[in-house]
């Protein structure tokens, strides 16, 4: 069996000493790895990624994260990685990672991600540089998706993580006016590309919990103002254990 | 209702949400703001207790003199985790 935790938006802050670790005390005992998506901090600053990380730090459960806006806020992007790497924590920035459990291979390709709308209401390249500077960051990250996800396709099991939201799905709950900044089906285009298992994603704190794909790819807004826990918990088949078998970067 | 010879309640509402959002004592993108009977409601859910009472000082520091502010802002409470989907 593989047994997934994740939680999206955690808003960590300089208040939030002590406040995220208890949630996770039986962790390990409940999954085989805890998936972040996104918007881990709430300024994205230098002291708060240490007050994360030592939230994270000592959980005997392999934790992979992707950032999410609010932690590319203060442009601290490179530094922040670093203090959640020196605690263990895979940073997944149109990368993958994949974890053996027993016989089995869980494969997980990960990205913030960027907004555009959905399909038939969305934006385009074209027009102003700045437009087309901002639909291109969102193509470029479906790509890099794309890429993450096929060098995965091997494994039993394959999840994209993302911040932003592939689907319309999960947002219900949102006024219909911000759809745009919340996500894009560029990422489920990819996602369905490569027939993935899971997607999971945050970003969306007033969004419904599920939702699906086009091609049929459950779809699991895990935001923590959504899903009311520490996390949420998946489970696929069934196995024990798991161990880092590798890690890689797509060049999308 | 005119809040000013310039401020209408739609510009009022506006003016309050990107204050909480770009302050950077805060950055908080979710508040909902209101306006009703002449005050200005903070409404959904933050943090902390450190976080709500820092949206009602963001709040403030815009809103035209005489506007009342009412923080309805509450503090998220997590339990530990869910029960698990089986999902093949």
């Amino acid at each position: 069996m593989i047994r997934i935790a994740a939680a999206g938006d955690l808003h960590v802050g300089l208040d939030s000493v002590g406040c995220y670790s208890p949630l996770l005390a039986h962790l390990h005992e409940r999954a085989d790895v805890l998936l972040l998506a996104g918007d881990l901090t709430q300024h994205g600053s230098i002291d708060e990624f240490h007050v994360l990380a030592k939230e994270l730090a000592g959980l005997h459960t392999p934790v992979a994260a992707v950032f999410g806006n609010h932690d590319y806020h203060q442009g601290h992007e490179t530094r922040n990685r670093e203090i959640l790497e020196s605690v263990g924590v895979r940073v997944l920035e149109g990368e993958y990672m994949v974890l053996r459990m027993g016989e089995e291979r869980l494969g997980v390709a990960g990205i913030k991600g960027f907004c555009g709308g959905y399909a038939g209401a969305c934006g385009a390249e074209f027009g102003e540089p700045e437009m087309k500077s901002f639909i291109r960051t969102t193509k470029e990250d479906a790509e890099s998706l794309r890429i993450a996800l096929d060098a995965i396709s091997g494994c039993d099991v394959r999840v994209a993580l993302t911040h932003y939201s592939p689907i319309k799905g999960t947002l219900v709950g949102e006024k219909l006016e911000i759809y745009p900044f919340l996500g894009s089906y560029l990422l489920a285009e990819a996602i369905d590309g490569a027939k993935a298992d899971l997607a999971l994603h945050g970003h969306s704190h007033k969004g419904t919990d599920q939702g699906v794909t086009p091609g049929g790819v459950p779809v699991r807004n895990v935001a923590m103002p959504v899903i009311r826990t520490g996390y949420q918990l998946f489970s696929f088949g069934s196995a024990p254990s798991p161990s880092v078998e590798s890690m890689g970067e797509s060049t999308g | 209702m005119e809040y000013g010879p310039t401020l209408h309640k739609s510009y009022l509402v506006a003016r309050v949400r990107e204050a909480l959002a770009e302050d950077p004592r805060l950055n908080e993108l979710d508040i909902q703001v209101t306006v009703a009977a002449g005050k200005v409601f903070l409404l959904g859910e933050v943090a902390s207790q450190e976080r709500r009472r820092q949206a009602a000082i963001v709040a403030a520091e815009v809103l035209p003199e005489g506007i009342g502010l009412v923080n309805n802002l509450h503090v998220a409470r997590y339990t530990e985790s869910s029960d698990v989907e089986e999902l093949r």
